[in-house]
């Protein structure tokens, strides 16, 4: 296996080869930078270029493209509170506001090297689960995807905020919110409202660029500030802490292999998606953090943590692509239409047949994850005088692309309406005091709870999967870290009050 | 700064949401109403409880309205300034509907000059157009009018 | 006579003899098409197999039809129901067609599906692109080989499905037929998400197209039961419509059996809006022939594992004439088509 290993390596360096990969990380990260465009879009539009090309080289160029999109969409999601993707909201909360400390360069390259480094250990996951992706994929079954996302409710229990309850609500009108469209076993259209539209649910890219992006700049535009507050402009260098940012990242290394490692699990499971991953791991830093009165306000374990795991998850989705043909994702349904289309047919015997060139994909993914930190790090240093830009000009520049962002994917007006009402939703949200990120967890887990619950209530006809050896196992796990919280807030307060008695 | 009655049409919007899910899962047949029905009932009494705990002090209730230190009148106005974006971006299309809404938004609410003005509206719309329509091939939406 | 009458006769000859619209015209020229852009509707998202097959034709399209340009555009809405009434209420003037999973699109119509606002004979057919089999497969590793292992079996066969989709609709229909009982699992996802519970055991079967399953049944992960459709070369399956002849079925679930076999003749093909006067719809169906009959085209598809299985406008046109007629002469199975939605 090690002589497959290295001649995967040696195949991305063939001069065409790397080129693509350079190109394709090019075009990966700027179309990240867009806020809306997400990798699935990125891919539809590539794949008609790739009818022409030598297959091998066509692999390189998709897959480098995917592999940094999170990565540049981190940029403008901490310079301009404008998250690239739905992954890179958690990057715009704890990033943004230490760019308008004057420190956007600090967070950009945490951001970067994180995101690197996530990237880089989920192609070494890739890698080595290879051997072992078969069973994984044959004892994961609905039952335990169902006790998984109750499990991914837990960790994302710390991003409540003030207000525990109206957390609650926010998550249940988003888990809501996800029942619309067909329900899953009988094809019946819920909340559909009378459209074809919703038909297919409320769709996610809308929904967050509105949530998450359209309502900053609307809040932007009522506070008619401008992004780096005015004090700060004179004399500190913007970019200057770049290095500093890299070196916090490395020190932080035990959080960054946890979140990597959380989000490969959550990639290899099918239907988790992006956003879950960075919101667990965000969740997860806020949870191990040592200063978590930081968070929200310009938290760098908040950046590192989030970053590795929206890049973390890249290695992990594309083994269960390959090994079964399940794609995880819209990205990964494109690729595997495009895999098959090639001669590449996902499955157990594919993998071991083909070694070399799977391990040419994993290390296209680390090459392009380090490259992609390499633009960001380096464009940090010169760009992050944009946020300095006069307020009126780039609020309103950015008012319109968020907007068109948030439409473009699939250019309907029925996603226009969409940004544009949870423009408004989310600005009331925050206005109140609604957690939003409660909300998009309703909304995304809410699908996969439905899906797996139903499937499995199905397939064992009543409750008796509940007694499944890894189903408890997990919901075992998932008790514990719903009371991990309450028992260490018992234990510190306890530890406080012990304190003081010992104290002479 | 109205807090009070604003957090309570929220609360209020919220209990009207859950309520009104609750009525139309029930309109289903029966396989396919119990799991909207759960979810909408679970809701609507969180809401309830949201809605029906005292807000015990002024100071928590302006805790938690993270409202921008700034007169309704303001957030009004920008409000306007959406739905007229939203109209004209759905007239006449998201390219021309933003450069439209960049020049107007730029001149009469930001009070920019003319030339800052219409500079920055031709050149964001030509950006747009050239990445959208050349580089991605691809047709961004045009409006009602000519769909 | 007065001379403002005299201008108003003039005027409305004007008028009468310039502005008729060309389609009333005998004659359509080759020219028709120039300077205008032609939307190829895909009821599909992006990088799936149709929207494949459409791009790929794109090219050619434009090769043998003077047109400007083809624009693509996805309409996923509805499971493809808004494309196929976008297409239906579409204006006759050439300039919008469709890809379709013909079967799909003429079963719903006919079980009447809500919302549906099209009729699919009423469409102007331009080609058939690929034909299609349809396999019923069970796990290598179960006890179920063929239909009578099935029949045999003492509980009721697990059938997973997608929910309105065509693999369980498939499955069911031949289970009905066959009079086998059985129960769903709904609420997958995605085909390889169901090979996979059928690998796994949690579900015993469900149909799924042949040229998608090939290379799954080549690495013997998965073991074909039955075939519906026309008999594919070299393949070792039973087809339906032998076993049920071996198996004495009632006639009329034959019938339904058969007709779902015809059906499947159209899987993939592309039609145009309903109403298109015969000159134009001869310049579009000679085109759309020349087109998926190039070579280059069949080989650039042959090489992305897109089979083509090409037929032209009116034999296509034909086939879903007479399989809608048939269907609707046959009230029993058109309840049970019903039945089964």
């Amino acid at each position: 296996m090690f002589d497959a290993w290295l001649s995967g390596l040696a195949s991305v360096f063939y001069l065409d080869t790397f080129y693509l990969l350079l190109i394709g990380t090019a075009i990966g990260y700027m179309i990240g930078f867009i806020p809306g465009l997400a990798g699935a879009f990125a891919l539809a539009m590539l794949i008609p270029f790739t009818f022409s090309m030598e297959p091998g080289n066509a692999v390189v160029l998709l897959l480098a493209t995917h592999a940094v999109v999170m990565t540049g969409g981190s940029y403008s999601a901490i310079l301009f509170n404008a998250p690239g993707t739905g992954a890179n909201i958690p990057a715009s909360w704890e990033g943004y506001p230490l760019t308008q400390k004057g420190q956007g360069g600090r967070a950009i390259a945490a951001a970067a090297t994180s995101s690197a480094i996530g990237g880089a250990i989920s192609g070494i996951v890739l890698m080595g689960l290879i051997p072992v992706v078969r069973m994984i994929l044959l004892s994961f079954t609905p039952p335990e995807f169902f006790m998984l996302s109750i499990l991914a409710y837990s960790f994302v229990a710390g991003l409540v905020g003030k207000h525990p309850f109206r957390a609650l609500v926010a998550v249940f009108a988003g888990i809501l919110l996800s029942t619309v469209g067909i329900d899953p076993v009988l094809a019946l259209p819920r909340f559909s409202l009378g459209t074809f539209y919703l038909w297919e649910g409320v769709k996610l890219v809308p929904l967050v660029m509105g949530m998450f992006a359209v309502s900053e700049m609307i809040k932007l535009a009522v506070s008619g500030q401008g992004i780096v507050a005015g004090s700060v402009k004179g004399g500190v260098k913007i970019g200057h802490d770049v290095f500093k940012g890299v070196k916090e990242t490395f020190q932080h290394w035990f959080l960054v292999l946890r979140c990597s490692g959380i989000a490969s699990i959550i990639g290899i499971i099918p239907g988790l998606g992006a956003e879950l991953a960075t919101f667990m791991c965000y969740g997860h830093a806020l949870q191990t953090s040592k200063h978590p009165e930081e968070f929200g306000k310009g938290s760098i374990e908040g950046i590192i943590g989030a970053e590795a795991g929206n890049n973390g998850k890249e290695g992990g989705s594309l083994l269960t692509t390959l090994a079964f043909g399940v794609p995880g994702s819209s990205s990964m349904a494109i690729l595997l239409g495009f895999f098959i289309t090639i001669g590449i047919v996902p499955s157990p015997e594919m993998l071991k047949q083909n070694l070399p060139l799977v391990f040419s994909m994993a290390w296209v993914i680390i090459i392009a994850n380090i490259l992609g930190a390499a633009i960001s790090i380096f464009a940090g240093r010169y760009m992050a005088w944009l946020s300095a830009v006069r307020a009126p000009l780039l609020v309103s520049i950015l008012l319109v692309v968020t907007v068109i962002g948030g439409a473009a994917t699939h250019n309907n007006l029925g996603d226009i309406v969409t940004t544009f009402f949870f423009g408004f939703v989310g600005y009331q949200m925050d206005k109140y005091g609604y957690s939003k990120a409660a909300f998009i967890v309703g909304f995304v887990l809410g699908k996969i709870t439905e899906k797996n619950l139903l499937l499995s209530l199905q397939i064992y006809q009543g409750v008796g999967f509940l007694t499944r050896p890894l189903t408890l196992g997990l919901a075992a796990i998932a008790i514990f870290a719903f009371a991990w919280p309450f028992f260490k807030r018992y234990r510190d307060k306890a530890k406080m009050r012990g304190g003081t008695s010992n104290e002479i | 700064m109205r807090s009070e009655p604003g957090t309570r049409s929220i609360q209020l919007g919220a209990i009207l949401l859950f309520g009104s899910a609750c009525i139309v899962s029930w309109s289903y047949p029966p396989k396919a109403r119990w799991i909207p029905l759960i979810i909408a009932t679970t809701g609507l009494l969180i809401a309830l409880v949201d809605f029906f705990i005292p807000v015990q002090k002024k100071e928590d209730e302006k805790e938690a309205c993270n409202a921008l230190d700034v007169s309704p009148r303001r957030e009004l106005v920008v409000w306007l300034w959406i739905g007229i974006l939203f109209l004209l971006v759905v007239s006449v299309g998201l390219i021309v509907g933003s450069a439209a809404f960049l020049a107007i938004f730029l001149k009469f609410f930001w009070k920019e000059k003319w030339t800052a003005t219409i500079l920055v509206s031709v050149v964001t719309g030509a950006c747009i157009y050239l990445l959208f329509n050349k580089a991605f091939q691809m047709q961004l939406y045009r409006g009602i009018f000519f769909e | 006579m007065k001379r403002s009458r005299l201008l108003i006769i003039v005027l409305l000859s004007t008028v009468l003899l310039t502005g008729l619209p060309q389609k009333g015209l005998s004659e359509v020229t080759k020219d028709y098409f120039k300077g205008k852009t032609i939307t190829f509707l895909v009821p599909f998202n992006p990088g799936g197999g149709y929207d494949t097959y459409a791009r790929l034709m794109v090219p050619y399209i434009k090769k043998y039809l003077p047109v400007e340009n083809v624009i693509v555009k996805n309409e996923p809405a509805g499971g493809g129901l808004a494309a196929a009434n976008i297409l239906a209420r579409s204006k006759p003037d050439g300039k919008t067609i469709m890809i379709l999973q013909a079967t799909a699109a003429i079963l719903s119509e006919l079980a009447e599906v809500r919302g549906i606002r099209y009729k699919s004979d009423q469409y102007t057919w331009l080609c058939r692109l690929t034909s299609s089999p349809v396999i019923l497969v069970s796990s290598p590793k179960s006890a179920f080989k063929t239909i009578d292992d099935f029949k045999a079996a003492q509980k009721e066969i697990i059938i997973a499905g997608i929910g309105r989709d065509f693999s369980s609709m498939a499955s069911r229909a031949v289970f009905e037929a066959f009079g086998i009982p059985y129960r769903t699992v709904m609420g997958y996802e995605v085909s390889s998400e169901m090979v996979l519970a059928i690998i796994r055991g949690d579900a015993d079967t469900s149909a799924f197209s042949y040229e998608s399953l090939k290379p799954t049944l080549d690495a013997k992960e998965i073991h074909g039961i039955l075939m519906l459709g026309e008999k594919a070369s070299g393949v070792q399956i039973p087809l339906a419509s032998t076993e049920a002849e071996r198996l004495n079925i009632p006639d009329n679930k034959k019938a339904l059996l058969n007709s779902l076999s015809k059906l499947l003749e159209l899987y993939r093909s592309v039609a145009a809006s309903p109403g298109i006067s015969p000159a134009l719809s001869k310049v579009m169906r000679d085109a759309f022939e020349k087109a998926i009959n190039d070579p280059e085209f069949l080989s650039t598809a042959k090489r992305m594992n897109k089979p083509v299985d090409p037929l032209n406008g009116i034999e296509t046109q034909k086939m879903v004439q007479d399989a809608v007629n048939g269907l609707r002469k046959d009230p029993e199975s058109i309840k049970m088509i019903k039945s089964l939605f």
